[in-house]
């Protein structure tokens, strides 16, 4: 787990970016609650490590957040991106696509014809 | 980008510090709100309240560590934590007075050392002269074809000034000063009486004075603080302005600051000028070299202020610096290029094809000229590397003190990271107090550094003369403190980090036990830190016998006498010729015209000035063509004509003078002294023996035999530090008169002497000598080799003193570690019987025993310096900086090493002390 631990903390950042990209305006609640059901189960995710990932994401400015008032009246806070988030989003999305593609090939190219 | 955001996300978190309040309360709702939602739909899910409720928090994970987390992101904790670090730090300091009182101290010694020098480079080489605009002032500096460097860089031509002054466009108005020239001043004897013809003048006394466009003073933005300062018109035409503006200094110390003095005139080399005002008191001149000259004169004044010279009219003739402001839009580099088109232009019509000048450029104008040279460089280098060493050992001093002090402190320490504290955290703690100390050292060393600059100063001036333009530019600036500062807090750090790294570091589980500090920690460091000690104590023992030795030398020194005349007795360099008979001749004149004054008693002259040098060679006694290599001695030796013994009263013990035949022909006699006579011939007559002597220098190198004629009495003509240990006199050939100075013997008052001296040698070759002075033996050479010998013990005894302050610092801070290490060994000798004495003394002996390895160092290391000095005065014009003081007195040797030693037990003493009053109940507590 501790070695996986980096890698998580970057990809946890760009699922909450493209959740609200998918989603528009949500609260953290819905962030966790959409990652997992994406990931079909498989990540086990602590709701609450969303939050230190979106008060970053705050902080640097990719995304802004508001009070809102939910259905049944509590009083959730509402994030939603920001334009800088929104090309931080295009950017790393490429950039992992690129990545992946690349361990791809050469994923597929390990075994060797002879 | 990814800075940008970063940078971004520091701002908030500092504007974070100031609504943490707030902050928290906010996401402790939002967590509230979160934990809400996710119980709302695991209700709707079918879960029973309190399952509902059990899996939302589950699936968050822990909240409080959540709310820790963001806690910590949301502000700079750094910030936080370094008040309270400091806080803390103040409060530890102000529970050990004693240890921050002598850490202060030494940090301030070390830190006001590096401060002094550095503020006297920046006063040297970094601040610009006090004017207007200072920033934008620079000096013109040429570039010769023949890559010579120096003064001459600086110096212009009038010509060129004026060639400069009209075409130039890159600085804003071009203003000339000659270098710094001396002048025969005379002040009216009664300043309030009008001047006329009659006006009784003072006798003329040396100033210093420099000649100044009349731009001068109004382009420097310089304000009178009496008077007015120079008109235009003043320096319109050649002869016209016959005015001076005095310098502050000059008007406070040689006329009272009497305001009246405006309108005054005054004769500089006899020519009258009227006084129109004084410079203001902050203005110390544009510096290179770095005078307050006595007076300010016009440039067209040229004529008048130093007859017999012409630079006004002679282009190549190089006499003045040239400044100027830089144009608000030009920048050096294209000021230099543009004034060298000038230059080349100027060069079309004046070519200097002796020295022609490349290229010319700007730097900024400071007090002194030249300090990009490599030998400035290597000397400021030099002596940042000494003081750097100063402040490392007192810093190693401090650690050593840190560290007995955090191993006192381990177990608060140990507790602190058991209970989670991060060692990080403790880390930076500790070094926040280190800092704090340094910071505080800093401050004391600022003022330390104040008061040391000044009296650097005074003893620079000493030899200097007086160049006071520095006192008032010695000043800290901004600079100096930023320097200060910074040096501070990386002193604090270099000495804090090892501490702090090895105090944080204990082994929790022995620490806590309480096993560990007394048995289980080896003193595996404390081998580097004896040495670290005894290294100290070797070279304070050795300074201090040193600066012992020297001061003896000092005393001495004031006593010494040379053994001849030197108050009545004046060189004079006589006149030159380059052609070689004409020179014999013109002198012959010269001298037999002074004989003939009769304020001159006697006439002599000879090859070496006494006290100003000999020459030394080898002799052997006998007149064998052989040379036998074994036989021969070393000897100083000097030309000396038929009346020098009668012109410096040195006796003739035995035989004869030389008569003025052989003092003409050069004739095959000696006259040797008497110290050499007796080494030679013990007991037997010297008068006619024959000795072999090599003179000459190189291809006219020659053995010749010499017939002792006569024995002088032993003096101290080499230098003023001892009897010369042997000498020979030659006869003087006036084939060779070229190569002699004169020696007059002048009983009476020496003004007038000088002034008649003055007028023959003006008769002699028509050059006019206004500033003419005779210095007699004593004030030239007597005084200043005086001045070298108490200087020498001055600087001497400063540094024993600061190496032996270092030193015992040094000597506490590793006993009080000790004792602090051992404390719980010392109650177990104390609980089995051991008395508080026996305890005292073991502790005594522990932290003596680098001392006395050190001591014993640097006694051995003194007495081999000792040996090399004392070798040294084999040659026999060595100077003997003790002035005949035994280099091996058994007395200061003694003295002070046992002042040393005493010094080193009471810093041993001290903590000591406290071992001895461990009580062994608390001591042992926890065993």
């Amino acid at each position: 787990m501790g070695d996986k631990a980096d890698v998580w903390q970057g990809t946890l950042a760009l699922m909450i970016l493209k959740t609200l990209e998918t989603l528009g305006p949500i609260h953290g609640y819905g962030i966790a609650r959409r990652i997992e059901q994406i990931s079909g189960g498989v990540l086990s995710l602590n709701y609450g490590t969303v939050y230190p990932a979106l008060l970053k994401l705050e902080q640097e400015g990719s995304i802004e957040s508001e009070w809102g008032v939910s259905d049944n009246n509590r009083k959730p806070k509402y994030y939603k991106l920001t334009r800088a988030g929104r090309k931080q989003l295009e950017r790393e999305a490429r950039d992992w696509q690129q990545a992946l593609s690349i361990l791809a090939k050469f994923l597929s190219a390990a075994e060797p014809t002879m | 980008m990814s800075l940008k955001r970063s940078m971004r996300a520091w701002f908030r978190r500092f504007a974070g510090l100031f609504r943490r309040r707030q902050d928290d309360a906010e996401f402790a709702a939002e967590l509230e709100s979160h934990l809400g939602l996710h119980i709302e739909d695991n209700l709707r899910a079918g879960m029973t309240p309190e399952a509902a409720r059990r899996d939302a928090l589950m699936k968050f994970g822990g909240v409080e560590q959540t709310k820790e987390k963001s806690r910590d992101m949301r502000r700079v904790r750094l910030i936080e934590t370094t008040f309270q670090d400091i806080r803390l730090g103040f409060r530890v300091l102000h529970k050990n007075p004693g240890f921050t009182v002598v850490a202060v101290l030494t940090l301030a010694l070390g830190i006001g050392l590096n401060t002094t020098l550095f503020s006297v480079f920046n006063a040297v080489a970094l601040k610009p002269v006090p004017v207007r605009n200072s920033a934008r002032f620079v000096r013109l500096e040429r570039w010769f074809a023949s890559n010579s460097l120096g003064e001459g860089q600086y110096a212009f031509s009038f010509a060129e000034f004026q060639s400069f002054a009209a075409r130039n466009r890159a600085l804003s108005n071009l203003v000339a000063v000659s270098f710094p020239f001396r002048v025969a001043a005379s002040l009216p004897v009664n300043a309030s009486t009008p001047f006329s013809a009659k006006t009784q003048m003072g006798a003329p006394e040396s100033a210093t004075t420099e000649l100044v466009s009349a731009n001068y003073f109004g382009e420097l933005g310089v304000t009178p603080a009496v008077g007015r300062l120079l008109l235009p018109e003043e320096g319109r035409a050649p002869g016209v302005g016959p005015v001076v503006v005095l310098s502050y200094s000059y008007w406070r110390a040689r006329l009272g600051g009497d305001a009246g003095i405006v309108g005054r005139v005054l004769k500089l080399n006899g020519t009258a000028f009227t006084v129109v005002g004084v410079a203001s008191s902050d203005f110390v001149g544009t510096g290179n070299p770095p005078v307050i000259p006595d007076f300010w004169a016009p440039i067209t004044m040229q004529a008048q202020v130093l007859p017999g010279q012409d630079w006004l009219n002679q282009p190549l003739d190089y006499e003045f610096q040239l400044l100027g402001h830089l144009e608000p839009a030009i920048e050096m580099k294209e000021a230099g290029a543009q004034l060298s088109v000038l230059e080349h232009n100027f060069a079309q019509d004046h070519p200097n094809p002796d020295n022609e000048t490349t290229s010319l450029t700007v730097q900024r104008a400071t007090l002194f000229g030249n300090t990009e040279d490599f030998r400035f460089k290597a000397v400021v280098t030099l002596l940042m590397v000494i003081v750097g060493m100063v402040l490392m050992i007192a810093c190693a001093n401090l650690a050593n003190m840190q560290m007995a002090k955090a191993s006192g402190r381990q177990r608060e320490i140990a507790v602190r990271l058991a209970l989670g504290a991060g060692r990080q955290r403790l880390v930076r703690q500790l070094l926040t107090e280190s800092t704090l100390l340094a910071l505080a050292g800093g401050a004391a060393g600022v003022f330390l550094s104040l008061w040391d600059t000044r009296a650097l100063w005074l003893v620079a001036g000493q030899f200097a003369g007086p160049y006071s333009a520095f006192v008032t530019q010695i000043k800290p600036d901004m600079r100096v403190l930023t320097y200060t500062l910074l040096l501070s807090l990386s002193t604090g750090v270099f000495f804090g980090m090892s501490p702090a790294l090895q105090g944080s570091r204990p082994n929790l589980t022995t620490a806590l036990k309480d096993a560990g500090t007394a048995f289980g920690q080896r003193l595996d460091r404390s081998r580097m830190r004896g040495l670290l000690v005894g290294g100290q104590m070797a070279l304070s023992t050795l300074f201090l016998i040193v600066a012992g030795l020297l001061a003896r030398g000092m005393i001495r020194a004031q006593t010494s006498d040379p053994g001849f005349e030197v108050r009545t007795v004046f060189p004079l360099g006589l006149l030159a010729d380059t052609d070689r008979a004409k020179g014999i001749a013109l002198r012959q004149n010269e001298i037999a015209r002074l004989q003939a004054l009769q304020e001159i008693q006697n006439v002599a002259w000879t090859d070496f000035v006494p006290l100003n040098g000999t020459w030394s060679t080898q002799f052997e006694p006998g007149d064998s063509t052989k040379v036998d290599p074994k036989g021969l001695s070393e000897t100083l030796a000097r030309h000396v004509s038929s009346a020098f013994f009668k012109t410096l009263g040195i006796p003739i013990l035995r035989g004869r003078e030389f008569t003025q035949a052989e003092s003409q022909s050069g004739a095959a006699v000696a006259i040797v002294s008497n110290a050499l006579a007796r080494g030679v011939w013990p007991g037997e007559d010297p008068l006619g023996k024959k000795i072999k002597l090599q003179t000459g220098f190189g291809r006219e190198r020659n053995w010749l035999v010499f017939e002792v004629v006569g024995v002088a009495g032993d003096v101290r003509s080499a230098n003023v530090s001892r009897l010369d240990p042997a000498i020979i006199y030659l006869p003087t050939s006036s084939k060779n008169l070229n190569d002699y100075d004169a020696l007059l013997r002048i009983p009476g008052d020496p003004r007038e002497a000088r002034q008649s001296v003055a007028t023959l040698l003006e008769q002699l070759d028509g050059r006019q000598r206004p500033g003419f002075l005779l210095l007699s033996l004593e004030d030239d050479a007597v005084r200043a080799q005086l001045l070298m010998a108490r200087t020498f013990a001055m600087a001497a005894l400063c540094l024993a003193a600061l190496a032996m302050l270092l030193a015992s610092i040094g000597v506490y801070g590793v006993t009080a570690f000790l004792v602090s290490q051992r404390e719980k060994e010392v109650g177990i000798h104390m609980a089995l019987g051991a008395s508080r004495s026996q305890v005292l003394g073991l502790m005594l002996t522990q932290g003596m025993r680098p001392v006395l390895f050190g001591g014993a160092l640097g006694l051995v290391g003194a007495l081999s310096l000792s040996g090399f000095m004392r070798a040294l005065l084999y040659f026999p014009g060595s100077v003997d900086v003790l002035y005949g003081a035994r280099w091996f007195d058994p007395a200061t040797f003694a003295l002070f090493s046992c002042l040393l030693g005493v010094i080193a037990l009471l810093a041993c003493y001290v903590p000591a002390r406290r071992a001895s009053r461990v009580d062994p109940v608390v001591a042992l507590r926890y065993e």
